[in-house]
């Protein structure tokens, strides 16, 4: 077992360059847009990862196009050194949260102040959710770079909100792969 | 240009490397890739119009029938397990035509989630017509009821039957839409179908806090004045009662949600109608 030598690079900066990111990342579905691209840091012993995205729900999925917006943390247990000196690594396990704040005007509840207590009669913000992810990632070093270590990730996660977890648990009827949803996704460091 | 180039041979490059990996999970998340728990895609050309295709097949099934059998059920907001039970105990022992749910398909207007109930409510025998109801509204999700079961005041004949299926939710909408649909109901009192008696169906009666207030008498007057209007039926309130709303013995029935795992099963003939309260 290893600390993950992934995104080096970026740690090797941050004195010079204190708020510059440590990486971008690309993601596809995960329940949090249908597209969405963004920054994050990496810190102690990049086992933690704090990330911001901006996502996109294009028109046809709904009346109307909308963005997201997604602030997440990512936790790495460990990394495993897959091919030595080649720079290739498996991250058997990634854990993330994440919340997700959808700028859709129809995503609001109606006028609250019609409801005895607001918020009470049905006690949640289509707008905001929470998500859980577990994943899993290949980091292999960036070819084609001429700017010396650079890394590329190609990851998946599996997770659902808080919204679907209360279902999954009030009926066990539901399989998995009814409450569960991917996300496969790109991470560059710079 | 080149920098994009850059990174479609860094994709390239990285799908050879991992090519096993991402091919297995491509192929398993075709099955569950959602994009926002509130986007609409269905998925499936097949789940559009859901109450059209089954008015048809009840339509034709009761033209000729002096006995029309059918159960009124609600309230499966959160309740799948349950509703998948309903379903099950209805195939083994219920001899109907045709089943009403009487609107809150989901909890939270979660697309999944009126798909979850579809899944369970297509195995039943005999086909289901869906009102909406006030949780099926949230998020705009009204969307969804519309693109999977149709518009939201509608209506069908059952041999001598008329069932008027109207949107009651009025709170939901700010004020912004005419809810009830009087314009609805007025052309539905002119038509000059063949029926004898009439059954209004609604997902908040009249007096609830989802109704508006205001007109609920003018409501209840147009209920009335269609053709052998026999009584009205609503969900909502999660338990079964029979109330006579307005004091002049035309009943409001309710059925109970599915987490009380009861439903309401009514015969009516040209004589008359019986019903009970059946728990599964």
């Amino acid at each position: 077992m290893i600390i993950s030598p992934f995104f080096s690079i970026g740690q090797e900066k941050k004195e010079k360059y204190r708020f510059r990111p440590n990486y971008v990342k690309a993601q596809y579905a995960g329940d949090i847009a249908c597209i969405s691209a963004g920054v994050g840091y990496s810190y102690s012993e990049n086992r933690w990862e704090t990330e911001i995205l901006l996502g996109y729900v294009p028109k046809g999925l709904r009346d109307n196009g909308f963005v997201t917006f997604t602030l997440k943390q990512n936790y790495i247990p460990w990394s495993v050194n897959v091919v030595k000196d080649k720079g290739i690594y498996f991250i058997p396990l990634t854990c993330a949260l994440a919340v997700n704040i959808a700028f859709d005007p129809d995503l609001g509840l109606p006028n609250l102040a019609n409801y005895d207590g607001g918020y009470g009669y049905y006690g949640f913000d289509p707008s905001i959710h929470f998500n859980l992810m577990l994943g899993q990632r290949i980091v292999v070093k960036r070819p084609f770079c001429k700017k010396g270590k650079r890394d590329i990730a190609i990851y998946y996660e599996i997770g659902s909100n808080e919204l679907t977890i209360i279902n999954a648990i009030r009926n066990s009827s539901l399989r998995p792969r009814e409450y569960l949803n991917l996300g496969l996704g790109l991470i560059f460091t710079i | 240009m080149i920098f994009a180039l850059r990174i479609c041979m860094c994709i390239v490059y990285c799908l050879k490397k991992v090519q096993i990996l991402f091919f297995v999970f491509l192929l398993l998340g075709c099955e569950f890739l959602d994009y926002h728990p509130y986007d609409t895609q269905l998925g499936d050309d097949d789940l559009r119009e859901l109450n059209h295709k089954s008015i048809e097949i009840i339509e034709r099934k009761c033209a000729d029938k002096d006995t029309v059998r059918f159960i009124m059920m609600g309230d499966s907001q959160g309740w799948y397990d349950e509703t998948e039970d309903f379903v099950g105990y209805v195939n083994e022992n219920c001899h109907i035509d045709f089943v009403v749910h009487g609107g809150d398909i989901t909890d939270f207007g979660m697309t999944e989630e009126f798909l979850w109930v579809h899944d369970d409510m297509k195995h039943l025998k005999v086909p289901y017509v869906a009102l909406i109801g006030n949780h099926d509204i949230l998020s705009s999700a009204n969307h969804t009821y519309c693109t999977m079961y149709g518009a939201e005041d509608f209506a069908f004949t059952a041999g001598f039957l008329r069932f008027i299926c109207l949107n009651t939710n009025a709170l939901e909408y700010n004020d912004s839409k005419e809810i009830p649909n009087f314009s609805f109901m007025e052309a539905e009192l002119k038509d000059s179908l063949n029926y004898t008696n009439s059954i209004v169906i609604m997902h908040a009666a009249p007096g609830t806090e989802q109704f508006n207030t205001n007109v609920k008498d003018v409501f209840h007057k147009t209920v009335c004045a269609y053709r052998g209007a026999l009584f009205a039926l609503n969900a909502h309130g999660h338990h079964t009662s029979i109330n006579d709303l307005f004091g002049d013995d035309f009943m409001y029935y309710q059925c109970a949600s599915m987490g009380k795992r009861s439903f309401l099963l009514f015969t009516v003939t040209p004589e008359g109608y019986t019903y009970e309260e059946i728990l599964f």
